[in-house]
């Protein structure tokens, strides 16, 4: 790595692009590493950032926790509501609905998970209604409640997560605001120009108007333009397409209705894709995710403005990607994060969390010496295993549908599979096991959510939930449900919940 | 059809094959469940060590923790002596997190001094224990042949048959569970004690000993670790030492079996044949016991596998261990040992440079 510290003999990082990913680096580097590096970021006002990753993980409350950013000041800045999960409807079959949420479904008994005894229950024609029903996240966004889980020993009040659903073009100006506070310099340039030494690093950019800037590390957010990484190989990209074959999204926000708003983002299945609805604060945003060789752009902006509720508030934009992911994300002296790293859709609302692992992982790495060969490769290690698995699990979503009347839904259906997903859906169908992981991005109920809610029945199902007498069991799930039905009743609506919070404010 | 394994032998005569039998009758009540004793095997031969996850383990089997602790003579290991021949010995203080000050890893602020102003790392790690850590220690000591003796009391109350004979003839049974223990090249002693609340451990010159308060196991050979790649095989299930070698002088031999038998009772086919279950259990399994190894081959010295090599240039880099799915030693566990035992970082983690070095003295001063 070549030696650009800066006059404090700070180690100099440069990052390009200043969305969503690049101002997060920003307030991630400025806040954990701000006695070791100086931070600058480019970019340029007349590049409109991406700005379409409104729904989030759980795993964001922590990010922004760590930056010490107060929870109801993010919701206030970014017209935040609460997510509890994502509706999906009419992938399995058309007409179907279901939600995967952020928590468990039911609690383990006599240390056989909850969804063995459901699908007992199934098999022997005892009525104990949707599986659904045993969940709390579930129940609390059907019925449009909301609290902050409990954490006083009640297991079914902290049986799930939450995550926010935000207006992500006001995202990025707040963690502008919170970089630079904290020393990251902003410099407005188009950059036009990549100088690389004879090692093959990047050795300085250059911008427009003729500025010249180096560093020791270079952060490439410069979206799906990879401006830098880009530069750095052309054989560096894996690609996923002829598994996610969805390649563009036509973007536009509404007004939204009148009432309560909806705890959850909503995924619906269309014709050669799938659309999105994200309710927040102030507005409703909307997306088709769709396959540009199944039906064409206009074709889908029409679908699009058909399918929102309220009146549109701006034309539909296009974007255009492509499903897959560097093959290694770090290479010489450049990361890139975000869509420059890589793209999967936004069916699980997972690209600011990729983003958000690949910074806090070079927080972590952040490289100790200029031969930063070992920090390089476990961090490409990383990125590689999240991409990989959710990769998977994006997949089984079109997969796993009994929907024939679309081509794009008989391409879906009938495609090969990754040899990982053959072995997890095997698993399952045999006996309703989930492969197991000790940490990842989406766990056991997760998957469970997915199969059985897209109509992928398992053969059988764990045999010690046979061992439990009926009566038994019957009294449990309908003791279980009844307690989570007597939670929720206690629950506020999600505004007022919002509203006691201090995180309300849908002005535009 | 859904069916659980109606019948099932288990070969051996030792700590896992009673932990094995009587787990599967408790979570298969009405499987008719048989132990073919026919090793020649003694627990004492064993060290009498388990990790904190046998309390898990006895809630599973219904084993109350108070008549264990009392019929076992049952101590926690709060500290251990370890000591390379040739090298003076060092204390290692349990640790089961590595606590965070102003959002640095404690070790990492260590690191981050000179050696010249770096206190102990034991005393830091003592410093630092939390109520589990003090509580629960490295994990229990007790007396083996007293546990042997417990486990076969209740295998009998659970109409668990014991038969002397040869073993099991695979055909016969749904399972087959070999439990068998290898010949061992150590030797037991129970004139060898240590005081109450310690292990000592002596490794040098290809030998080991290990010593608690109920005695000593030494070992004339260095062991080498190894493991099955697929320890389910058709109807055979190997626990114990006939899936995995290993001795780390910590319980987690014992307590990975243990693990096991749980994991494949949760993963059982509830189809006859079915094979998906058997090779999940497998994957698990045998990436389990591969970083065990690699933690056996770290406490006797051996010559690091892939996995070993992998941890340690992380750690010596820049005092980090990787992310290791299921691994049984946690994060804090490695770095704790490794630090405890003298690998110090290369460098401190660059997070340490959010703290002044006021902070870092300030924070290093409550130890």
């Amino acid at each position: 790595m070549a030696e650009a510290q800066d006059d404090n003999g700070k180690m100099k990082v440069l990052i390009v692009g200043g969305g969503t990913a690049g101002w997060m680096t920003a307030a991630a580097l400025s806040r954990f590493l701000k006695n070791r590096i100086s931070i600058q970021l480019i970019e340029s006002e007349e590049i409109g950032i991406v700005g379409v990753g409104e729904a989030t993980l759980p795993h964001l409350r922590a990010f922004i926790e760590r930056l010490g950013i107060d929870e109801a000041e993010f919701m206030r800045a970014t017209k935040a509501t609460f997510k509890l999960g994502i509706e999906f409807r009419d992938f399995g079959a058309i007409g179907d609905s279901y939600i995967h949420p952020f928590g468990d479904f039911g609690t383990p008994l006599a240390g056989v998970p909850f969804h063995h005894y459901w699908l007992r229950q199934q098999r022997d024609a005892v009525p104990c209604g949707p599986l659904e029903q045993y969940s709390v996240p579930i129940m609390m966004a059907r019925s449009g409640r909301f609290a902050i889980p409990r954490q006083d020993g009640d297991a079914l009040a902290n049986s799930y997560g939450y995550a926010y659903q935000f207006d992500a073009t006001r995202m990025a100006p707040m963690l502008r605001r919170y970089a630079e506070s904290h020393g990251t310099e902003r410099i407005e340039g188009r950059i036009n120009r990549v100088n690389r030494d004879a090692s093959g690093n990047i050795a300085a950019v250059e911008t427009e108007d003729g500025r010249r800037f180096d560093a020791d590390l270079f952060v490439d957010c410069s979206g799906f333009r990879s401006l830098l990484i880009g530069e750095m190989a052309h054989d560096n990209w894996e690609d996923w397409s002829h598994w996610l074959p969805c390649d563009r999204a036509a973007a536009l926000p509404c007004t939204a209705p009148d009432g309560e708003i909806e705890p959850f983002t909503r995924a619906t299945a269309m014709e050669a894709g799938w659309r999105w609805r994200i309710p927040l604060q102030h507005r409703i945003g909307n997306g088709y995710v769709f396959s540009s060789n199944h039906v064409s752009e206009d074709k889908a902006c029409a679908d699009i403005l058909a399918a929102i509720e309220g009146e549109p508030l701006a034309d539909p934009r296009i974007l255009k990607f492509r499903a897959g992911r560097r093959k290694r994300s770090w290479l010489g002296n450049v990361v890139s994060i975000g869509l420059a790293s890589g793209f999967l859709e936004p069916l699980e609302s997972t690209s600011i969390h990729l983003a958000q692992m690949a910074i806090m992982r070079l927080v972590e790495l952040f490289p100790m010496t200029h031969d930063s060969a070992v920090d390089r490769d476990e961090f490409n290690r990383l990125v590689d295993y999240e991409y990989d698995r959710v990769r998977d699990f994006l997949i089984l979503h079109y997969h796993a549908t009994s929907r024939s009347d679309s081509d794009f839904w008989n391409h879906v259906r009938t495609m090969p599979l990754p040899d990982s997903l053959h072995s997890k859906l095997s698993l399952w169908r045999s006996s309703a096991r989930v492969e197991h992981y000790g940490e990842g991005l989406f766990l056991a109920p997760s998957w469970i959510a997915v199969y059985l809610g897209q109509g992928v029945m398992p053969e059988a199902f764990d045999p010690r939930a046979s061992l439990v007498g009926s009566d038994r069991l019957q009294s449990a799930m309908g003791d279980l449900h009844g307690a989570i039905q007597q939670r929720i009743a206690a629950m506020p609506g999600h505004i007022d919940a919002i509203k006691s919070l201090g995180g309300w404010d849908p002005s535009q | 059809m859904i069916r659980f394994p109606e019948t099932v032998g288990v070969n051996g005569n030792g700590l896992a094959a009673y932990l094995s039998a009587i787990a599967v009758k408790r979570a298969f009540p009405t499987a008719e469940v048989r132990i073919f004793a026919a090793a020649n095997e003694t627990a004492a031969e064993f060290a009498g060590a388990a990790t904190p996850f046998i309390r898990y383990f006895h809630r599973q089997i219904g084993l109350d923790e108070r008549v264990f602790s009392k019929r076992t003579n049952a101590h926690i290991a709060h500290r251990c002596v370890w000591q390379r021949v040739g090298s003076d010995p060092v204390e290692v203080h349990p640790l089961s997190t590595i606590p965070y000050r102003e959002g640095v890893a404690i070790h990492q602020i260590w690191c981050s001094l000179d050696a010249v102003r770096r206190p102990e790392w034991s005393k830091v790690a003592r410093g630092f224990q939390t109520d589990f850590d003090r509580a629960e220690g490295h994990g229990t000591r007790f007396d083996p042949n007293a546990y042997l003796q417990l486990l076969a009391e209740m295998a009998a109350h659970l109409k668990i048959e014991v038969r002397r004979e040869e073993q099991a003839e695979p055909s016969a049974f749904d399972l087959i569970i070999d439990a068998r223990a290898t010949v061992s090249d150590s030797t037991w002693s129970a004139d060898t004690v240590t005081s109450g609340d310690s292990d000592h451990v002596l490794i040098g010159n290809g030998k080991a000993t290990w010593a608690s308060v109920h005695g000593a196991v030494q070992f004339d050979a260095v062991p080498n670790g190894r493991f099955s790649a697929s320890p389910w095989s058709g109807n055979c299930l190997r626990i114990g030492q006939a899936a995995m070698a290993i001795e780390t002088f910590d319980g987690q031999a014992l307590c990975a079996a243990m693990a096991d038998i749980l994991r494949a009772i949760s993963l059982m086919p509830a189809k006859p044949g079915s094979q998906t279950e058997i090779a999940e259990y497998n994957r698990r399994t045998h990436s389990i016991h591969a970083m065990l190894a690699d933690w056996h081959a770290f406490k006797w010295g051996d010559s690091p596998g892939q996995g070993l090599r992998h941890l340690l240039q992380q750690f010596e880099h820049r005092g980090r261990i990787p992310f290791r799915d299921e691994d049984p030693v946690s994060a804090a566990e490695w770095a704790n040992w490794l630090l405890s035992t003298g690998f110090v970082p290369a460098h401190a983690d660059a997070s340490v440079s959010s703290l002044s070095s006021t902070q870092i003295s300030d924070i290093l001063r409550t130890v």
